[in-house]
């Protein structure tokens, strides 16, 4: 068989990509990385993809941290980006360290004494952003400048003094409105194999620091950036 | 001469055609040269397993498959809809149970589901859309990306549930617990809307999921049990286009 007929027996099993003709999908490029307890100057993201090790936690990044699949490019797809959005998300309890998985109260006692830091987390910082090297977007406050849009709303927090651990309970968030998402109007347009660079920076010294703030373990949070838009990719 | 047993009785007809048009005139037919456009929300609850579960697969099971009800699925056949073009508009993830205990809450993580809200599987999770095995959205953290709209039950306490005081000079607090905690993850704002629309033609399959990679997260309160499950609910909102039938 003539490989062109190979190829055509192929494409029309399986499908094949029309590079003259385009399909748009809405579709969030989105990627965590994980804090450093004790604070950072600058924290990368876009930069570990999928299959590779966050640095900082050690573990493999999945398609629940990251929708990348190379670092710091989309590949052979664009992504026109119309909202960019923040969120400082502190991992559930069970992929919390031992010692804050493990108390059984934690939610209403002892989190509570991270959740100062974690105000200051969300509003300090500069997120900078570059495409081919060009300096595009630099934004302060990020974390309150672009929030997620989604979240939990909390009708009633309870408060527990147990044990003789705290007199009160505090849950810290971004805002969950999605009237407060930073829209993109013009929308930015990354084209297929751009390189770009997303970075959260400190000028004005180390980030917050988290070290041992609840019940004697350092808490897990991730810093994630979410470019949600459209998906430009060749038919099939 | 065909015969055919009619709410009328025996009826003869000279040939098979005659025959079908009688009975599509008696019972109304398909007719698919005419198709006429609904607002239908397609939804499909699957239980979420006290210990966590790597992947939880929406649109899968009909109702009267298994113990599956309407209440859990409105799907005419497992991951396709069958003889309809559904334009999706939205896609919304929610968590479901039948008993949301509020007088159970003592303070501890495990006495709420407040806590699974706050710190458990509504926090991790992603969304994977396929259609005819091409990736078509992948979402992550869904329930609070995608949440359900409509209105949220609201919930309003004030006020201790329990206060221990120890004796001494003077008296002290031993224990202090406040009325229950109440959180949602809901609301007509927040629903992730398709935009554009993405259609998914008849017969063709699809397979929505609920992803877990990176480890399992298992339930928190203990309101949970064999007698009231913990459901994830998916929604497909749609603009359907079926067949008419004259």
């Amino acid at each position: 068989m003539l490989s062109v007929n190979a190829i055509a027996a192929l494409q029309g099993k399986y499908g094949s990509a029309i590079w003259t003709a385009w399909s748009n999908l809405r579709w969030p490029q989105y990627d965590y990385a994980r804090y450093t307890p004790a604070g950072i100057t600058s924290l990368s993201l876009f930069a570990v993809p999928q299959g590779g090790v966050d640095p900082v936690s050690t573990l493999t990044k999945t398609a629940e941290q990251t929708s990348m699949t190379t670092s710091g490019n989309f590949g052979q797809v664009g992504q026109l980006i119309t909202q960019i959005r923040t969120h400082a998300f502190i991992l559930p309890l069970a992929r919390q360290p031992s010692g804050i998985v493990d108390d059984a109260d934690v939610l209403w006692t002892t989190f509570s004494n991270m959740m100062s830091k974690y105000l200051e987390l969300l509003r300090r910082g500069v997120l900078q952003i570059f495409i081919n090297s060009k300096e595009f977007f630099t934004i302060s406050e990020p974390f309150q400048r672009c929030p997620p849009g989604f979240g939990v709303r909390i009708q009633q927090h309870g408060a527990s003094y147990l044990s003789g651990f705290t007199k009160f309970s505090i849950w810290s968030q971004q805002s969950p409105r999605s009237e407060d998402v930073f829209d993109l109007n013009p929308p930015q347009f990354i084209e297929p194999n751009n390189t770009f660079q997303v970075q959260l920076n400190y000028y004005d010294g180390t980030g917050p620091v988290f070290t041992n703030l609840v019940s004697s373990a350092s808490p897990a949070i991730d810093i994630g950036v979410i470019f949600d838009g459209y998906l430009i990719r060749p038919s099939s | 001469m065909e015969s055919i047993l009619t709410p009328r009785g025996v009826v003869n007809y000279t040939n098979s055609e005659e025959a079908i048009q009688a009975i599509a005139l008696l019972y109304g037919s398909t007719n698919y040269k005419s198709w006429s456009d609904i607002r239908r929300p397609w939804y499909s609850k699957v239980s979420y397993p006290d210990a966590g579960q790597t992947q939880l697969t929406f649109f899968a099971s009909v109702a009267g498959q298994g113990t599956v009800t309407l209440d859990d699925t409105n799907m005419p056949k497992a991951n396709s809809f069958g003889q309809q073009h559904v334009v999706i508009k939205s896609i919304q993830l929610g968590l479901w149970i039948k008993v949301w205990d509020l007088y159970a809450w003592v303070g501890t993580n495990a006495t709420t589901l407040v806590s699974d809200i706050i710190a458990g599987c509504v926090q991790g999770g992603v969304l994977n859309l396929v259609v005819n095995n091409r990736s078509h959205l992948q979402l992550p953290k869904p329930f609070l990306y995608a949440p359900i709209g409509g209105g949220v039950p609201q919930v309003y306490t004030a006020g201790p549930s329990t206060l221990t005081l120890t004796e001494g000079t003077p008296n002290v607090i031993a224990t202090s617990i406040s009325a229950a905690p109440y959180a949602q993850i809901a609301g007509f704002k927040n629903m992730f809307v398709l935009d554009p629309q993405l259609m998914i033609e008849a017969e063709q399959n699809f397979s929505l999921t609920l992803d877990y990679p990176s480890g399992l997260i298992p339930v928190l309160g203990s309101t949970v049990t064999s007698t009231n499950l913990l459901k994830a609910v998916a929604i497909i909102d749609s603009v359907t286009i079926r067949p008419a039938t004259t």
